[in-house]
């Protein structure tokens, strides 16, 4: 995993320190112009003080100046604003290991009304990824029916580990565990946050067996990989509208195995917003949530009926 | 005898003197024309790649000559082992470095880095109609220099002729 301080410029790093030690607990870091730097710890809001400490006192925070994100968000981009400008246009960028940073400001329009750029960013959200090597094993002995695996929706809320989930589970899948032997996965990460890859390679453990499509938009990626890898499964992340949902019922006509993720707090919901479709394509539901002492997994069947 | 090899030592000297600064002005016009090769591929690994300028360095590390080859994978490797340090000073160093090994003027890298070692523009094509104007102004540089090619390289070999006679002349 990435040190956090090495996601910041050089100059700014000392803060960054010892909150290193609870990276493993960070989930999520708000840095506002002239406002105090908020961090989420397991779920909880605090804030930075200037030694690097946390704290949940406003008065012991330390507020950024203006200079703070732009320098921030230069760093990021390894000096190349203009290299990210399809993301600056869609309000998050992905770096290294696979950290998203959102970002805000002042919207620029075209004559399309269309969003052109967003300038004087002074806004931003950095949401830490967690590799959990593991956070798969509990769905494994239900994911395969007659040494077939099954097609897998995993639905939660954004922030509460699908792509963790989904990250490991590809893993699995590819490299084999103990139901069946590995398979070779097409992955589309259309957000790099799967993967992580820096320069083309991923930097998360996706499998041996994973051939991984970075940047791609899920439809195009499906289709190109289908064509091109022939790959046993397919796994995209934020399932997200109904040509992506053909996309993999296509896929799935052809023997290919999908694997997605979906935003959604329950599957009658997201069933609810593809008119009904979800059921008929995906056979088994991972429904990852919170408990005081970490996450937990729901898994069900098409009825509903919980595995565990 | 003494007096007939300390004239062709000194003769020798300055005549080769004369051809050292014709060398080195030919010099100047290729290490020009790697510089416009080396924003040519940035240009296209930009605009094709939509590459930060650290993966512009790599890519285009490689299909250059040395010293520049050096000093590009230099530049990508520092900024990808998150030191945290700018990339205008990463730039300004490795200018420092190739000055000494190329026979161009200081304002001839910092024109070609220019570029890179800036802010970076929000947009790719107002960063490659930067990276176009640097070009422009080198390939101006060139056809100035190949212009008064011919004359300068004659002046030099003439001028270290003329230093030797009169050298020998007023030492005689």
């Amino acid at each position: 995993m990435q040190k956090i301080s090495l996601m910041f410029p050089g100059p700014q790093r000392l803060l960054w320190k010892k909150l290193e030690s609870r990276q493993s607990e960070l989930s999520e870091i708000r840095l506002r112009v002239n406002q105090p730097i908020r961090v989420v710890l397991e779920g909880k809001e605090y804030y930075l003080s200037d030694d690097g400490s946390v704290t949940l006192s406003e008065n012991h925070a330390m507020c950024i100046g203006q200079d703070y994100i732009p320098q921030f968000l230069d760093y990021v981009c390894q000096y190349s604003l203009y290299a990210f400008e399809e993301e600056v246009r869609r309000g998050f960028l992905t770096i290294r290991g696979g950290n998203r940073i959102g970002i805000a400001g002042q919207v620029v329009l075209n004559e399309q009304a269309q969003i052109k750029t967003i300038k004087h960013i002074f806004y931003v959200n950095i949401r830490i990824s967690h590799e959990v090597l593991g956070a798969a094993d509990r769905i494994l002995p239900y994911a395969y029916e007659n040494h077939q695996l099954k097609n897998i929706l995993i639905v939660s809320p954004p922030g509460w580990g699908k792509t963790t989930v989904l990250r490991d589970l590809v893993r699995q899948v590819s490299d084999g565990n103990p139901y069946e032997r590995g398979k070779n996965v097409a992955l589309i990460d259309e957000r790099s946050e799967i993967a992580g890859s820096f320069l083309g390679i991923a930097e998360n453990h996706i499998g041996s067996r994973t051939d991984c499509l970075d940047g791609c938009p899920k439809t195009l990626g499906m289709m190109l990989m289908l064509r091109s890898m022939a790959p046993q499964v397919l796994a995209i992340d934020e399932l997200g509208g109904f040509e992506e949902l053909d996309t993999l019922r296509q896929a799935n006509a052809c023997g290919c195995k999908v694997i997605a993720t979906a935003h959604g707090s329950s599957v009658d919901e997201v069933e609810r917003r593809f008119g009904g479709e979800v059921r008929k394509l995906f056979e088994l539901f991972v429904l990852p949530g919170r408990r005081e002492n970490g996450f937990s997994l729901r898994i069900t069947d098409r009825e509903g009926v919980c595995f565990d | 005898m003494l007096r007939l090899m300390g004239t062709v030592c000194i003769f020798g000297g300055t005549l080769g003197l004369g051809v050292v600064w014709q060398k080195q002005y030919v010099r100047r016009i290729e290490h020009l024309r790697s510089l416009v090769l080396m924003l040519q591929c940035f240009q296209g690994e930009i605009q094709y790649g939509r590459g930060t300028i650290p993966e512009c360095c790599l890519a285009v590390a490689d299909r250059m000559p040395e010293p520049l080859r050096q000093t590009l994978k230099e530049t990508a490797n520092r900024v990808n082992q998150e030191g945290g340090e700018k990339l205008e000073t990463i730039f300004a160093e490795g200018i420092e470095k190739l000055l000494p090994q190329m026979s161009v003027k200081r304002e001839d890298l910092e024109e070609a880095f220019l570029f890179a070692a800036g802010k970076s523009f929000a947009d790719r094509e107002q960063q490659i109609a930067m990276i176009y104007t640097a070009k422009q102004r080198l390939q101006e540089t060139i056809a100035v220099l190949e212009r008064e090619r011919e004359k300068r390289c004659n002046l030099s070999v003439a001028l270290g002729t003329l230093g030797g006679m009169l050298l020998l002349v007023v030492l005689a």
